[in-house]
C-alpha cells in the first residue's frame, strides 16, 4: 500500500554567534514520492542492504509504524535491473545467432539428363575428386538426378570411386 | 545400386548425403568417450544416399 510518509532527523545549527553551538533536532518534513511499507518481517539487515549506493533503495522511518521504502527508487532499480538483463540477453542472442550457420539457398535448375551429364563430366575433367552432395551443391541440381547419372558414369567407365579409405574431408 | 523403401530398411556408412523438405535435429546424445552423436528426423520427400569420394578415371 502506498502512504506518504516524513523523514527524521535533521542538522539545526542553533545559536550561530557561539562557537560550537548547536544541536541536533528532529523536524518533521513531508517527502517528494510515493511510500510503500515494508513487510513487517523485514530484518534490519535488509534495509542496511538496500540502503547501500548499490542498493539505490532509500528506506526511511515512518512515525512509530517502522520502515518504508519509495516506490521510485523500486521502479527505477527495477528499470535499471531490467536494462541490463535486456543487454546481457542481447549480446547472448547476438552470438547464438553468430554461431548458427548461415542458411544457404540454391536454386535447383532443371535441365536436361543429357546437359546435366555434360555438365557433370566438365566438373570431373579439373581433376576433382568430388561426393554426390558437391556436385549437386555446384551445379545446382536435384540430388537424385547427379546419383542417376553419376551411377550411368560409372558403369560407362568415365568416373570411378576413390578407394582410399585415409581420405577426409 | 538399389533403393530402399521398406520400413525398417537401414543405411549404415561413413558419408550419407540427404534431402528433404524438412530436417529436423534432434538432441545430441553422448557416445563412447568424447563422441557425440548428433540425430535428426527427415520429413518429407526424404532421399538419402551412401556417397563416396569420386573422380575422373585416368586414361592410359
Amino acid at each position: 500500500m502506498a502512504v506518504p510518509t516524513r523523514e527524521f532527523s535533521e542538522t539545526v545549527p542553533h545559536r550561530p554567534r557561539m562557537k560550537g553551538a548547536g544541536y541536533k533536532r528532529v523536524a518533521l518534513r513531508e517527502l517528494p514520492g510515493v511510500y510503500t511499507h515494508l513487510p513487517a518481517r523485514t530484518t534490519a539487515a535488509f534495509i542496511i542492504a538496500y540502503n547501500t549506493p548499490k542498493g539505490n533503495f532509500r528506506a526511511v522511518k515512518v512515525e512509530e509504524r517502522g520502515w518504508a521504502v519509495n516506490v521510485r527508487d523500486i521502479i527505477d532499480t527495477t528499470k535499471a535491473e531490467l536494462l541490463q538483463r535486456i543487454e546481457s540477453l542481447e549480446e547472448r542472442l547476438k552470438s547464438l545467432e553468430n554461431s548458427i550457420p548461415k542458411e544457404r539457398v540454391v536454386i535447383l535448375r532443371e535441365v536436361s539428363i543429357e546437359e546435366a551429364k555434360k555438365e557433370i563430366l566438365e566438373l570431373f575433367s579439373k581433376g576433382q575428386t568430388l561426393y554426390y552432395s558437391d556436385i549437386a551443391e555446384q551445379l545446382g541440381l536435384d540430388l537424385r538426378l547427379v546419383v542417376e547419372i553419376c551411377n550411368k558414369l560409372q558403369t560407362e567407365g568415365e568416373i570411378e570411386v576413390v578407394d582410399d579409405t585415409l581420405q577426409r574431408r | 545400386m538399389t533403393t530402399l523403401y521398406k520400413e525398417g530398411d537401414a543405411l549404415q556408412a561413413e558419408r550419407i548425403a540427404v534431402q528433404a523438405r524438412r530436417i529436423d535435429k534432434g538432441p545430441v546424445a553422448q557416445d563412447s568417450s568424447r563422441h557425440r552423436i548428433q540425430t535428426a528426423k527427415l520429413r518429407g520427400s526424404a532421399y538419402c544416399v551412401i556417397q563416396k569420394p569420386l573422380r575422373a578415371t585416368v586414361k592410359t
